[in-house]
């Protein structure tokens, strides 16, 4: 039978998150840095200095400068970042509830909190929108889960940003002249390809696999990391980048250290593609009904990420009407592809 | 009879044409097209099944349009994406623009997508209030 949770546990849980961050920041040295993502300030405070070094590279586009700081809005989000390994910390009721479901990652929501218990791995991630407060605690800072180093905190990310009309999606996003595109799919359609070759073209880049959309339609980055598979940059040397292994058969760059002056922040939104790798055919791009849109972003920005559904299928939804929606068939003259995207921002 | 779109379980937006409809509970969605869409945006707007199937008659003079109109109905309930609903709360339904009827007739139908259900089954959202959760019965 399934364990009781009320908001109690949940209230319960954010003290126990803060009692451990305040036991790590009392062994352990905490560096602190700021982020403006889209509209919102977030402080990042992250306890070991190898975690730190390992975490920030992905949104170290974002950072603000102290003299920047001064003239920002007052703090909005105060997220701890920190692991378990490092330091004696309480386990929540909640999780302790649910150590015999393997393979569960359940997300509890109300009073203001939202909580996510990620198995395997014991990720918590916890938003405390009361006192706009987050915490992201990993297991251990020496084995952090690859996707996690790429795209940290995306569900505390994804949270909070919710809550102020961003949604983050599982896209790729480049621009030119302040234009850009989304390219959204599931898993293997070519959409970190797409960025990296167009990024290669002299393409501005917002990130390759988690973007944020808001309303205008608006694109905002929040990740300047690449991931992509070594065989296919052995297969195109052109586009290899500066990268270090990542796990699970890829390696990751960091753009705004590779590339510093083509990491764009935002942008406006002036097409949704819908890529599809197809190495037998030639590279064509071809209008489609922003109903196809609608059907990848419910897989790719409604329900993959969990808590946010309606309000971000009703964006998403919103954004579709007002955007054109193409299929790109990424063929073997992948040269080309640049040219297209390029063309299809010109006629958007 | 009513039937109203099972909300809050069911989220749907109409983009042109079509309705694109979650269930937010299986984590199963939805496509709408043709004349599948128009009877729901009426279903939306509540009208009244009979009077549906009466304004299909007039529109469609040749088509016996009851059986394949009341076997989609079912199908829509069966997968609880409409709720039966009195009057009166029919009355409160959205506003909501009506498809223009396709001009020829296809039996409506709806195309089911469930490849995302492992995922809810695994990464469940609950939401808590002051019942806690599971709710008491």
């Amino acid at each position: 039978m399934a364990p009781r949770v009320e908001i109690d546990v949940l209230r319960e849980a954010a003290a126990a998150m803060g009692e451990s961050f305040e036991s790590a920041r009392a062994r352990l040295p905490v560096t602190t840095v700021d982020i403006l993502v889209a509209d919102q300030r977030i402080q990042l405070q992250v306890a070991g200095a190898r975690l730190a070094k390992k975490l920030l590279r992905a949104v170290a586009h974002l950072m603000l400068a102290a003299t920047d700081i001064q003239t920002v809005d007052d703090r909005r989000l105060v997220l701890h970042i920190s692991d378990q390994a490092s330091v004696a910390a309480p386990i929540p009721k909640v999780l302790l509830a649910h150590a015999d479901e393997p393979g569960s990652s359940p997300v509890y929501r109300g009073g203001g909190y939202t909580l996510e218990v990620h198995r395997p791995g014991g990720i918590v991630s916890l938003l405390d929108a009361n006192t706009s407060v987050a915490y992201w605690s990993l297991t251990d800072a020496e084995e952090v889960p690859p996707n996690d180093v790429a795209y940290p905190a995306q569900h505390v990310f994804q949270w909070w940003m919710a809550q102020h009309g961003w949604h983050l999606v599982h896209a790729s996003a480049v621009a030119m002249n302040c234009r850009g595109i989304i390219a959204t799919g599931d898993s293997g359609t070519g959409k970190s390809t797409l960025a990296r070759l167009c990024l290669a073209a002299g393409f501005r880049y917002l990130g390759d696999d988690l973007v944020l959309v808001g309303d205008g339609p608006v694109l905002h980055s929040l990740y300047n990391s690449s991931r992509m598979s070594p065989a296919f940059l052995r297969a195109h040397p052109e586009l290899q980048m500066e990268s270090e292994e990542s796990g699970e058969d890829k390696v990751v760059s960091y753009v705004a250290e590779t590339e510093p002056e083509s990491v764009l922040s935002s942008c406006a939104l002036a097409a949704i593609v819908l890529p599809r790798a197809a190495p037998d055919e030639r590279t064509v791009c071809h209008r489609t009904a922003p109903s196809e849109a609608m059907l990848s972003l419910v897989r790719n920005g409604v329900l993959h990420l969990p808590g946010t559904a309606p309000e971000a299928f009703s964006l998403l939804a919103s954004v579709a009407r007002q955007v054109p929606t193409v299929d790109l068939v990424m063929g073997a003259d992948v040269a080309t592809i640049p040219e297209v995207v390029a063309q299809l921002l010109g006629e958007a | 009879m009513w039937l109203l779109p099972n909300h809050p379980r069911i989220i749907s937006e109409t983009l042109d044409d079509e309705i694109i409809a979650i269930n937010m509970r299986s984590g199963a969605y939805y496509s709408l097209r043709g004349l599948g869409a128009c009877i729901w945006s009426r279903l939306s707007a509540g009208t009244a099944t009979d009077d549906l199937v009466g304004e299909l008659e007039d529109h469609y003079r040749e088509i016996q349009v009851a059986s394949p109109v009341n076997e989609f109905l079912a199908r829509l309930a069966a997968e609880d994406l409409v709720r039966e609903v009195q009057p009166d709360v029919a009355a409160t339904a959205s506003d909501v623009p009506l498809l223009p009827l396709p001009e020829l007739f296809e039996p409506p139908d709806f195309e089911r997508f469930t490849d995302m259900e492992n995922l809810l089954l695994l990464d469940p959202v609950h939401e808590i209030d002051e019942r806690g959760w599971p709710h008491r019965a």
